[in-house]
């Protein structure tokens, strides 16, 4: 028997190879042939086999491969599957687990509820009528100083008229969202009254106002764009920073040194890491701080915002209609352009404007992309007809004539200057807003806070943010809510006794992420008379001394 | 890989002494660049599989219809056709091209090009190639079994009607394996070289 010709004649194998080869063949071959359809195959492998049983190797390594990976079930990568359990086991298991209760536990919480004035007359008036715990609590000619409906001009008869001729004319709304037959021509008029009033390009509507930052930012942002925010936001912000997924630096509060040096900082490690494509750059700021009242510095903002190829955005919800001479906001305020300064401004109709709603300021561009791609505007349903003529009839009679700003703000500097300058008040409570702020904010001192409660900002902050980190959502800390009590008993004291109705600032611990520290506010309204607001200081006053001094229980 | 599975870290107290702590966010959902040459894409985390699942993932999703699956087939037929009609090309060279050109084609196609054209999912798709994103990551589903089985057996079929020489069978043949097959092997998926010099950062933005 010889060798086969492929291979050379040096290599001498072995007889009983060849033989013990030659028989397998000749029987597979045999076997092959038994099988019907066979010769397909067999007249395949021919063909393609080319006198090079290497290659036909190589193939049928590909082909049983092939067939290997067919065969295999889906699974993911990684996937591990569990050990198997017995019924019996299964059984144990199921006894042994322990549901967690599907509501919390309400009983700590429940005095905020019940510490909630239930408005019986119009609440954006001067006096108001209110109950409290279910008509337990009635307090009758109450001085609102609660509202945050700063210019009182929607609650003027004449404004009331104009949103009942727009109930008459269009409805109460039309349910749908902007882009699906809820646009009547009013929202279009307020867009562009809005857009001329505080001179940008266009000006984007919203049903909310609250969520119109969470729908705006994440338009623009996604993972991988850089946002650097002020770290004393409001959870409005907080919350829209989260859904952007992008990244967040916070720079200390109004501090434009620490600013300037994280810029620094995320100029030099982009220029480390020469990223394939660059992100998006966003500054955030408020322009009057829901939670502390002060306002930014806008000018040196802008400037390294420019210095540094950022775009600015100002959640200006309190500041529209308070800051500047015509109430145009903190651009007013500081002498610049909105346009040219501020490239995305998110505000209110809701607050000084006296109606509802929120919107978006910016250039045409930015809009037109907010009216495709935020979540907010395409999904959700548009504003009520009424509340937006209201809206254009508060902006006409705002460019018209300015006193109620002018009254305003003269009324917040007087409200200010009451509290900073007096001597009794001054070891107990400290104020943090801006004298032109119509929300004068209150916090106790801190040495004050940690005689009485033993904690300071700092400790709170950790403390949070330790339950944060555990993914708890029923966060409950006791020296807080102690010192919630105790400005609530402030709140009382004031309605009770002189029937003045200021609030706390409200906080949900679960969502906050941010240094806070319990606050009280006091609103002035436009509306408000120099002895009104007089005896409201007062009473605070009053209020403040005796429930620190523990005269009320 | 800890880092995905912890809760989103908060930025420390701002009056904090250390004033390196300035530069770390408060959540990091950007893809650092790995150093290594060879790397995994790193597991998602809850937040980027919520974002993935949020809404239907229309780069890949319409691979799985039988009619995806039939245009390759004519896609092949196609290249064949032209090719063979090209003045002075030989059988062998072009079932060569056709092979190239479908090989490399998908390989851009699946293997190269990162991320989605639509921005639906606030970028929670930026770093994984397309056969990454199909299925949602399910490996051995039928419209894997079937990407993988079309280069094999255009390979076995061009074999069978040419007579390649020695060149031409491993040029068609290490173009199926290394270009075709390998990179939608389990053992290599979401698994990224780096090439100094050559490669961009693993990372898109």
């Amino acid at each position: 028997m010889q060798p086969p010709a492929v291979l050379p004649k040096s290599i001498v194998v072995p007889d009983f190879i060849l033989r013990t080869s030659s028989y397998l063949w000749y029987y597979c071959q045999n076997a092959v042939n038994a099988v019907p359809g066979s010769h397909y195959v067999v007249d395949y492998v021919k063909r393609s086999h080319q006198h090079d049983p290497y290659r036909t190797v190589v193939e049928i390594f590909l082909i049983i491969y092939g067939i290997v990976y067919f065969l295999r079930k889906p699974r993911k990568q990684g996937f591990q599957a569990g050990p198997k359990l017995s019924n019996k086991e299964v059984e144990a298991l199921l006894d042994e687990w322990q549901p967690e209760p599907l509501a919390q536990d309400s009983s700590k919480v429940e005095w905020r509820t019940q510490k909630i004035p239930v408005a019986l007359t119009s609440c954006s008036n001067t006096y108001l009528d209110i109950e409290r715990v279910d008509e337990a609590e009635a307090v009758k000619d109450v001085l609102n100083c609660s509202s945050n409906n700063f210019l009182q001009i929607s609650s003027e008869t004449s404004v009331k008229e104009v949103a009942k001729n727009a109930i008459h004319r269009y409805g109460v709304g039309s349910c749908g969202p902007a882009g699906f037959y809820g646009n009547l021509d009013v929202h279009t008029i307020l867009e562009y009254d809005l857009a001329r009033y505080f001179n940008t390009e266009n000006a984007v509507l919203y049903g909310q106002d609250f969520c119109v930052a969470a729908s705006v930012v994440s338009a623009f942002t996604k993972r991988g764009d850089v946002i650097v925010a002020d770290d004393r936001c409001s959870v409005s912000l907080q919350n829209a920073f989260q859904l952007s997924r992008s990244t967040v630096y916070y720079y200390d509060h109004n501090d434009m040194d620490s600013l300037e040096e994280l810029l620094q900082q995320l100029q030099e490690r982009e220029l480390q890491d020469k990223l394939p494509a660059l992100p998006r750059k966003f500054i955030v700021t408020e322009g009057l701080f829901h939670n502390l009242g002060d306002i930014p510095p806008l000018p040196k903002l802008v400037e390294l915002k420019r210095k540094y190829k950022f775009r600015l955005l100002v959640d200006e919800t309190f500041s529209l209609g308070v800051l500047g001479a015509t109430g145009r906001g903190i651009t007013e305020h500081f002498g610049l352009d909105r346009q040219s300064s501020v490239d995305l401004t998110i505000g209110s109709l809701g607050t000084a404007l006296g109606s509802s709603g929120g919107f978006a300021l910016g250039d045409n561009v930015m809009s037109l992309h907010q009216r495709i791609g935020s979540h907010a505007y395409t999904f959700s349903a548009s504003l009520p007809s009424f509340t937006v003529t209201v809206g254009s009839e508060v902006l006409r009679r705002l460019e018209e004539d300015n006193t109620a700003v002018k009254k305003l703000r003269q009324l917040a500097n007087q409200m200010h200057q009451f509290f900073r300058d007096d001597q009794e008040l001054r070891n107990v409570i400290e104020v943090t807003s801006n004298n032109d702020s119509s929300v004068l904010h209150l916090r106790l001192t801190d040495d004050l806070r940690f005689e009485k409660f033993q904690y300071t900002e700092d400790s709170l902050f950790e403390d949070i943010n330790a339950m944060h980190s555990k993914y708890l959502t029923d966060k409950h800390i006791e020296y807080y809510e102690l010192e919630e009590k105790f400005l609530q008993q402030i709140v009382d004291f004031a309605l009770k006794e002189y029937g003045v109705l200021i609030s706390r600032n409200t906080f949900v611990l679960k969502h906050e992420t941010l240094p806070i520290t319990p606050s009280l506010k006091v609103c002035c309204g436009a509306k408000m008379s120099d002895q009104d607001l007089f005896r409201a200081c007062n009473s605070v006053k009053m209020a403040i001394l005796s429930v620190v001094n523990g005269k009320s229980q | 890989m800890t880092e995905t599975s912890s809760p989103p870290a908060l930025k420390r107290i701002p009056s904090s002494n250390n004033p390196n702590n300035n530069l770390e966010p408060v959540k990091d959902r950007r893809r650092r660049r790995s150093s290594s040459i060879i790397s995994h894409v790193e597991p998602e985390t809850l937040e980027e599989e919520n974002d993935q699942q949020m809404l239907p993932n229309m780069n890949a999703s319409w691979v799985d219809q039988r009619g995806a699956w039939a245009v390759h087939i004519v896609i092949i037929m196609l290249l064949k056709g032209f090719f063979k009609l090209l003045p002075g090309i030989t059988n062998e060279w072009s079932w060569t091209l056709t092979n190239t050109t479908y090989v490399i084609g998908s390989y851009v196609m699946f293997h190269l090009v990162k991320g989605t054209p639509f921005d639906f999912n606030g970028g929670a798709y930026d770093n994984l190639t397309m056969w990454e994103q199909i299925n949602d990551g399910m490996l051995y589903t039928p419209s894997r079994k079937f990407l993988i089985l079309v280069p094999i057996v255009l390979f076995l079929v061009s074999t069978h009607y040419s007579r390649y020489d020695l060149q031409l069978f491993l040029l068609n043949f290490s173009l199926t394996t290394f270009v075709a097959v390998v990179p939608k092997l389990p053992l290599t998926h979401r698994l990224r070289i780096t090439i100094p010099f050559l490669t961009g950062p693993a990372q898109i933005k």
